[in-house]
Parts: structure tokens; sequence; C-alpha cells
């Protein structure tokens, strides 16, 4: 039985699939470590060298969560200004400085959507109208996005992050401040709702 | 486990998300986001520096021993000028630094010690609302003679 999907994946092709940045390797956790720590002390060649390194991850979670471009580079800057300001907020005792990233933007994706839900648009018409996603070539791809975006939010989350982003459910659970065993059964389920949502638009797999 | 059809959709997806790139703004407003921020704290440090070294020296002349004083002038006080109308508690007067005649003084009643080659004294003289000098006060010397007073 396979632990995530990412494990999955890495077995049946790994080639095809795009390096995932929110795995963590032991090095990666000792330079993302002492580039924190020089971070703290204000050293701005490591905070340039945080961002290069995590910007993309942020920048694709965020995508995830609003399924908008324009929102997931806003999103993805005001985690990294929310650092500069935090620079003791990370703490390499308590966590991984992608999970802990992943964690600021989605409390920035869910204070955005409170602030927004504040307000109702004026044209009716563009309300509830989600973003068209840049799917060329790949419908496959865009149902299951559709599908993705229907499910509930903690579905979403637990698909995005083990799924997409390849987290491990610990890593995972460390994002989302639930227990493990929560990020699994969320993941099941999520598993099912999307099999059920896509049974009928007969998903293409040209694998 | 789950449909390899799913897996598969769900690769290209990832591939599809991956493609896409984080604005080139974001980077530049971040970047000068944390200089806006760092350029702040020196300017922090460099106040909290000088209020630390003005606190030590104000504690070092506090603790210092007094320096010691200038040798005392014995005339620190003006002497009235005799024949004049004495100031009133409420009347202005201006203190001006003149030099005097060394004979004007001694015939005021004034023991001159030194005098200048000149035969001219430094001193603060004390004039009324009137303009009229009411009293001295000789930079040098040693009071009045008021020993045949």
């Amino acid at each position: 039985m396979w632990r995530t999907a990412g494990a999955f994946l890495k077995q049946l092709e790994v080639s095809e699939r795009p390096a995932a940045i929110l795995v963590i390797e032991p090095e990666k956790k000792s330079r993302d470590r002492d580039l924190a720590s020089r971070f703290r002390n204000g050293d701005r060649e490591a905070f340039s060298a945080i961002y290069q390194l995590h910007h993309s991850a942020v920048f694709r979670f965020a995508w995830y969560l609003t399924g908008d471009r324009d929102r997931a580079g806003e999103i993805t800057q005001e985690v990294f200004v929310w650092l500069v300001h935090h620079p003791s907020a990370f703490d390499p005792e308590r966590g991984e400085l992608p999970a802990f990233l992943a964690g600021v933007a989605r409390q920035m994706v869910r204070r955005r959507r409170r602030d927004e839900q504040r307000w109702l648009p004026l044209n009716e018409s563009a309300a509830g109208t989600a973003p068209a996603a840049p799917f060329a070539g790949a419908e496959d791809a865009e149902e299951l996005w559709k599908a993705i975006a229907t499910l509930p939010e903690r579905y979403r989350e637990a698909v995005i992050l083990c799924d997409m982003e390849e987290m491990s459910n610990e890593q995972a659970a460390a994002v989302l401040g639930c227990a493990v065993g929560t990020v699994w059964s969320r993941l099941h389920r999520a598993h099912e709702l999307l099999q059920r949502k896509l049974v009928g638009k007969k998903v293409k797999c040209s694998v | 486990m789950r449909d390899p059809q799913l897996e598969a959709s769900m690769r290209r997806l990832a591939a599809q998300v991956a493609a896409m790139e984080t604005p080139q703004s974001v980077e530049a407003a971040v970047m000068a986001e944390f200089d806006r921020v760092h350029r702040r704290r020196p300017g922090r440090a460099l106040a909290f520096c000088g209020a630390l070294a003005a606190s030590l020296l104000a504690g070092l002349l506090l603790l210092a021993p007094a320096p010691k004083h200038a040798a005392p002038v014995e005339s620190q006080s003006f002497y009235p000028i005799p024949y004049t109308a004495p100031l009133e508690p409420y009347e202005r007067v201006l203190v001006v630094q003149e030099q005097v005649p060394a004979t004007e003084l001694i015939a005021a009643g004034f023991h001159l010690p030194v005098a200048g080659a000149d035969g001219m004294v430094r001193a603060d003289v004390m004039v009324s609302q009137d303009g009229r000098p009411r009293a001295i006060r000789p930079v040098v010397f040693n009071g009045p003679d008021r020993s045949d007073q």
C-alpha cells in the first residue's frame, strides 16, 4: 500500500513528474536551517536564497487554493513580506521551512477569503465564476482541476499537499495543524469523491 | 490504492501547474520590503547607541569628582557707586563691561592693588533704566577700601 500518491508516482514514472520543492531531504533541511538562521541576523543573501528556493512551491500552493494566477502572486508576496517582518517566527526545531511557508500561505488565503466574503459583487453574473485555468491540451488535467476545486476545503487541501505537492502525511499535518491520521482519512475520502466525480466525465488517460 | 487514471491525471495537472511561474514583480516587491525594513533597523540601533552613550556620559559626569574651581574672585558682588540713588526692586538693569579709569575708582573709594599699564581697570558696570551707572564690579580688585569710613 502506497502511503502517498507521491511515492506511488515516483515508482510509476518519475521523469514526467515535476520536481516537488516541498519534498524535504536531510541536506535541504540543514540548508534551510542555516539560511533561516542567517536571515534572522539580517542576511539579505540568505533571505533571497530562501525566496528563490521556496517561492515556486508557495506560488503553486496558492494557485491550487485560489485557481487564479494574480491572486496566487499576491498571496506569495504577502507570505514573504510577512516573513520579512517576522524573521523569528520560523523555528527549525518545530518543523520544516516549506511546511511553515505553506501554513502561512494557507492562513493568507483564508484571511483573504474572509475579507472577500464581506463584499458582494455588483454584477451578479460575475459571482461564482471560477477563473479559467490554463490547461492547454490537457483536458483530463482540466477536468481533474475542476473536480478538485469543487471538493470541500479540508479534502482539497489534503489532495493539494499530499498528491500534488508530494508532501508526506506528517508534513501535511504540520501545515494543516491536525493529526496525521486526520490527513490520511481526509485524503482517502477525497480520493473517493474525486473518482466519483470523474467517472462520468471519462477522464482521458494517455499513459 | 487509487485509480491509475486518477494518478495520471494528477501527474499531468501537476506538470501544468509547475509550468506556471511566479510573477517577476513579486521578487522585486519582497526584496524591496526586506531592504526597507533592514534599512530602518540600523537607524534604530544608532539611536539606541547614542542614547546609551549619552547616559554613560551623564553618569560619568555625575560620579566624577567635582572639578577644582578657578581661584575665587574676591569681588563677586556689585558695589554701589557712592552718592547715587539706590535701585528700586522692580527696576531693570543692564550690566556692561567697560574699561574704567583706575583713578576714578580710587576717587570713589575703591582699593585697587592691580591696574593696567594704561591706568584702566576692566569692570562690570550696572546701569539703571535711566542710563546712569549704579554699581560696579571690577574684574580684579579687592573691594572698596572703606577702612577710613
